[in-house]
Parts: C-alpha cells; sequence; structure tokens
C-alpha cells in the first residue's frame, strides 16, 4: 500500500492498491487500510473497482446465458455427431480404393501362378527357353499346385518330393 | 439405455467402461452433462463465444479418443476439464489474446463505512465511464501475463476454485500455483504503475 505523505496523513491509494484489494493473490481478503474509511475518494474509488471487476467477470457471459435450452441442445447434438462420425467406418473413396488395391494384388499374385502351372493338356513350353532356375521354380510350382489339389496323394507326393533317407544316410546324419 | 444428465446416482465408471466397451452411445450422458460447463470454462479463457464452443467440442473429441488414458482416481469432469483447460492455453499461446480475469470480492467483505454511500447509487454515466476505464486498465495490465499464468487467475479468481483444485486441474502443485498467483498479481500491479505514469 503506499505509505503516508510527509504532513502525516497517508497517501491516496493507487491502481495497484486497488486491485490487490479487490482481487488478492492468495484468495483471502487483504486487511483494508485505515485511509479506506477515512478518504471519500478513495473509498468510492475502491467501490469503482469492485464493480469494475464484478462486470468485467461478467463481461460476454450473457451471451452464454441468454441462450435457450435448444440452442443448448444444438450443439450438444454437434458434438455428438462430431463424436459419431469419429466412429463411423472410412469413407466410401478409402474403402474402394482398398479393393481395387487388393484386387490389383491378388491379380498380380495370380497370373505368374497361373502361367507357371504346367496344365496336362497344355503343351510342354520349350525348356529352350527356360533357364534351369526358372524350369525349377515351375517344378515347385507345381509341386505346390498338387499338393493343394489332392489330399489323397499326400502321402505319395511327399515321398517324390522328399524321399526318405537311405540307411546310410540315416547313419551319416 | 443411456441414463439422462440429469438422472442421480449415475455411474460414471460404469458408463466409461460400456464406452471403452465399444458402446459409444454411452458418451452422450457426458457430452448432455457436462457441455455447458466445460463451454463457460472455456469463455472464462478465452473470452470468445465461437471458440467456446469450439473448444468444448474439441475437449469431448479428445476425450473421447482418448477414453483409455482415463485413470479411474480422478473423475470425469475433472478430466475432461484439464482436457478443455489444456486446449485453451495452447489456444492462449497462439493468439496471445487479453484476457479479462477479476474477483468479485465476496459478499462478507462489505463493509459499513464511505464506500457503501457510493456503491448504493445508481451508476451515473461518469460512474460508467470511471468503470470503463478501470476495465481497460486492467485488461491491459493482464496482457503482460503468460497463457499458463493467466489461466490459474482465472481459475482462481473467476471460477472461483481452490488451489488444491486448480492444482488437480492443472497437475502442478499447490507450491506452484501460489507462486504463480503471486507473479501474476505482481506484473498486474507493475503494469497499473507503469499505466498510471503514463
Amino acid at each position: 500500500m503506499s505509505k503516508g505523505n510527509s504532513s502525516g496523513r497517508e497517501a491516496h491509494l493507487t491502481d495497484a492498491d486497488f486491485f490487490t484489494l479487490a482481487m488478492p493473490p492468495a484468495g483471502e481478503p487483504e486487511a483494508l487500510p485505515r485511509h479506506l474509511s477515512e478518504c471519500l475518494a478513495c473509498s468510492r474509488q475502491f467501490s469503482e473497482w469492485r464493480s469494475a471487476t464484478r462486470e468485467l467477470a461478467n463481461e460476454g457471459m450473457d451471451s452464454l446465458r441468454n441462450r435457450s435450452a435448444a440452442d443448448w441442445e444444438a450443439m450438444e447434438e454437434r458434438t455428438i455427431e462430431a463424436i459419431r462420425r469419429l466412429r463411423r467406418p472410412k469413407p466410401r473413396l478409402w474403402r474402394w480404393a482398398m479393393a481395387v488395391a487388393a484386387s490389383l494384388l491378388l491379380f498380380a499374385l495370380a497370373v505368374p501362378l497361373r502361367h507357371g502351372r504346367t496344365s496336362p493338356h497344355a503343351p510342354a513350353a520349350p525348356a529352350q527357353t527356360l533357364s534351369t532356375q526358372d524350369q525349377a521354380d515351375d517344378a515347385l510350382l507345381r509341386d505346390v499346385a498338387r499338393l493343394a489339389r489332392s489330399e489323397d496323394e499326400n502321402s505319395r507326393l511327399y515321398r517324390e518330393i522328399a524321399p526318405e533317407p537311405s540307411a546310410a544316410e540315416e547313419d551319416r546324419l | 439405455m443411456i441414463p439422462r444428465e440429469t438422472d442421480r446416482g449415475v455411474d460414471e465408471s460404469r458408463l466409461i467402461g460400456e464406452v471403452r466397451a465399444g458402446r459409444t452411445e454411452s458418451f452422450e450422458y457426458f457430452v448432455h452433462k457436462y457441455q455447458r460447463k466445460i463451454t463457460r470454462v472455456a469463455y472464462r479463457l478465452l473470452r470468445d463465444t465461437g471458440e467456446a464452443d469450439c473448444a468444448a467440442q474439441e475437449s469431448f473429441l479428445r476425450a473421447y479418443q482418448n477414453l483409455g488414458d482415463f485413470r479411474e482416481g480422478s473423475t470425469f469432469e475433472t478430466w475432461l476439464t484439464r482436457i478443455c483447460i489444456n486446449w485453451c492455453k495452447d489456444r492462449l499461446k497462439r493468439r496471445r489474446l487479453v484476457l479479462y480475469f477479476h474477483q468479485a470480492p465476496p459478499e462478507q467483505e462489505e463493509e459499513s463505512g464511505p464506500r457503501e454511500i457510493a456503491a448504493d447509487t445508481e451508476p451515473s454515466p461518469e460512474r460508467r465511464a470511471m468503470s470503463r476505464q478501470i476495465r481497460e486498465r486492467l485488461r491491459t495490465a493482464m496482457e503482460s501475463l503468460s497463457p499458463r499464468q493467466k489461466t490459474i487467475f482465472v481459475l482462481k479468481h473467476f471460477e472461483e476454485l481452490s488451489i488444491p483444485e486448480i492444482a488437480e486441474l492443472t497437475g502442478l502443485d499447490s507450491g506452484t500455483i501460489k507462486s504463480h498467483l503471486f507473479r501474476a498479481a505482481h506484473k498486474i500491479r507493475e503494469r497499473l504503475k507503469e499505466l498510471r505514469k503514463s
């Protein structure tokens, strides 16, 4: 607070003083200076500060207070709608893109398999056009296809693909 | 059936469990119950109706999306308010808006004396002008506060929350809250002195 002046009488309070009195930092009311009860000008000023801060607090709040119940419900519905949008599935465009990409991927995988499979009715590919590695790959794909086609032949196929080791090999292993 | 926000004894933990389990409709209860309060808190901080509405909606969306982070130790209301305050603080940091804070003095502070003479009268144009000037000076002085100081100041003097409540909302300890309050008040006082001189 402002200290007393040279004449022995306390000086008038300043804005900083009024602010401290109106809005004490810790929330506890400050002890009111004696000057306030003696000086009508400061007392009036303090009163103005209090009402001004009160008005300041309520400034603009009327726009919320005056909102009708219907307005609030509309706001709440807007929020709920936004939340609903969050949980909805991805947009259709995205789903279509995913479907197209999946189809393309399947097609890309299926084409080499179809070309690699040797149909019993199809003429054999000329051996000279395929490298040894390609032929080995083709044979492997054929075996895989045969395995997939027939479960009854499994045991025979397994033996063909991976013949039982001979006794000598077993001993060696 | 989703309970109404006016229903008493609603087990909010159970509703949160339902939302987590995929029954999103249960979240509507929280929107109906807290949207007004959250909007009001946001308005106190942002001083803009449109932005306060936006802040409230964003707070609910964030709460919904991060419901897995919600801990049972706190209430949903506290958690939601914290989300809203953080959103507003971010907003304030970006736009550095002037905020208005104040605390209406408690009624028991009313004392007999010369003050009442002025307080009892209808505000004259002169008094209204004076009030406007005071508010203007306060607004200007409060520009010097950081977003965090402003937030704490508003919660204390405007929302009239206790220091422990502010601590829970902001995640700071009580000592830090008090320190911010003192620093904020000091800054405002210094700024008011400068304004007076100028």
